[in-house]
C-alpha cells in the first residue's frame, strides 16, 4: 500500500470513493474556517491505513484552530510515525509547548518553521481591541468603551488559556485602575464586570482593585470591604473559589483591625468640662 | 497598606500560599495591552489546506530517499 502524500490525488483516481471526497472536503473546510459537519462525520470512521493519518492530521488542525490542547494531543498521537502527516507532529507539539506551558520549542525543520509562522498571526485579536478599548477611553466614548471592555473580558475569562479567569480580573483591576484615575465610580461598572464574570468573579474583581487602589488612597478601605462582602455573598465563582473567598475575608478583617487601631479612644470627659455646660 | 505587605499579613493570618499567589500576579501592572499576549495561546490564522499539505509533501519526500515510494 502506497502512503497518500497528498490526499487530492485521490480525486484524479478515475474510482475515486465518496470517502475520499469527504475526506478533501473536510480538510478544505478545518483550513478554511468553514464548517462541514457532514464530512466530518463521514470521515470518523475512516480506517484504511493510508488515509487515517490524514484523518488525524484533519481533526488535529481543527483542534488547534478551536485552541483545544486535550484534542490536538490526542488526534496527533493516534498519526502512525511511518504516515506522511506525521512529519507536521513537531508543528503541534511546538503550539502545545506554547499553550500549556508558555515558551515555543525551537522547530528544526525549515518548512515546517514556516508553515507555523504563516499560521501565527503577528498579533493576537485581542490584543487589538485591547489598545482600541483604551483608546476609546482615552476619547471620551463611553458607550464603545464599555462594549469593548465587557467582550475582551467575557473572551479572556473563556480563553483556552490556562488560567483565563485570572488573566481576565488581572485586565478587569488593570482597566477599573485607570476609571479611578479618570474620576469614575468603580461601582458603576459593576454591572458589566458580573455581566461578563458572573457574580462572584465580578465582584471579586472589582474588591481586588479597590484594594490595589486602597495601597494609595487608605480612604477606599470602607467601599473595598463593601465590594468584598458582596463577593463573600455570591455564590463561588471560578476565581473566587471557597479559597479565594476565604482570603478575601481576611484581608476584609485585616482592613477592619487596622482601621480600629487607627481610631483615637474615646477620652471620658473631665468633670469640670461636664460643669461648663 | 502596601499590597506586599497587606499579601504577608493575610497569609500569616491563614490565607493559602495558593491564593496569595493568584492575588500577587492578579495585582502585577499591565503596562500596556500587548502584555496580556505573554498569557494567551497563539493565535492563528486560516490558511487553506495547500500550505499544509505542501509541507507534508516537501518534508516526506526529504525523509525518503529520492522521493520514496509514494504514489504520485
Amino acid at each position: 500500500m502506497n502512503p497518500i502524500v497528498d490526499p487530492y490525488i485521490l480525486l484524479e483516481h478515475p474510482k475515486s470513493q465518496s470517502k475520499h471526497w469527504a475526506l478533501v472536503d473536510a480538510f478544505d473546510s478545518v483550513t478554511n474556517g468553514m464548517d462541514n459537519p457532514e464530512a466530518l462525520e463521514q470521515i470518523r470512521y475512516l480506517d484504511e491505513p493510508e488515509l487515517v493519518g490524514w484523518k488525524w492530521l484533519i481533526f488535529a488542525i481543527k483542534a488547534l484552530y478551536e485552541g483545544d490542547a486535550k484534542q490536538v494531543e490526542t488526534a496527533v498521537s493516534q498519526i502512525e510515525d511511518t504516515s506522511p502527516p506525521a512529519v507536521l507532529k513537531a508543528l503541534f507539539i511546538n503550539w502545545l509547548s506554547g499553550h500549556n506551558q508558555g515558551n515555543v520549542i525551537k522547530i528544526d525543520e525549515e518548512e515546517l518553521r514556516a508553515l507555523y509562522n504563516k499560521l501565527r498571526l503577528p498579533q493576537h485579536p485581542l490584543i487589538n481591541r485591547a489598545e482600541q478599548t483604551e483608546e476609546a477611553l482615552q476619547q471620551g466614548i463611553l458607550p464603545l468603551f464599555e462594549q469593548y471592555f465587557e467582550r475582551i473580558l467575557f473572551e479572556l475569562y473563556n480563553s483556552s488559556s490556562t488560567d483565563g479567569p485570572a488573566l481576565a480580573i488581572r485586565y478587569g483591576v488593570h482597566i477599573l485602575c485607570i476609571l479611578h484615575e479618570g474620576e469614575y465610580r468603580l461601582e458603576d461598572f459593576l454591572p458589566l464586570l458580573i455581566r461578563s464574570l458572573g457574580e462572584a468573579d465580578g465582584c471579586c474583581c472589582l474588591a481586588l482593585a479597590f484594594i490595589k487602589l486602597q495601597e494609595h488612597n487608605p480612604a477606599l478601605q470602607e467601599r473595598t470591604c463593601q465590594i468584598i462582602d458582596a463577593c463573600l455573598a455570591a455564590e463561588y465563582g471560578n476565581f473566587a473559589d471557597s479559597d479565594m473567598k476565604k482570603t478575601l475575608g481576611l484581608i476584609k478583617r485585616g482592613f477592619s483591625h487596622s482601621e480600629r487601631s487607627m481610631q483615637k479612644p474615646r477620652q471620658p470627659r473631665e468633670p469640670v468640662q461636664m460643669e461648663l455646660f | 497598606m502596601e499590597l506586599s505587605d497587606l499579601l504577608t499579613q493575610t497569609e500569616q493570618a491563614g490565607a493559602s500560599p495558593e491564593s496569595i499567589t493568584k492575588l500577587a500576579l492578579v495585582f502585577q501592572d499591565l503596562v500596556s495591552p500587548a502584555e496580556l499576549a505573554k498569557s494567551l495561546p497563539p493565535a492563528l490564522q486560516y490558511i487553506g489546506p495547500r500550505p499544509w499539505i505542501n509541507t507534508v509533501k516537501a518534508l516526506y519526500l526529504k525523509s525518503t530517499e529520492h522521493g520514496g515510494s509514494h504514489n504520485e
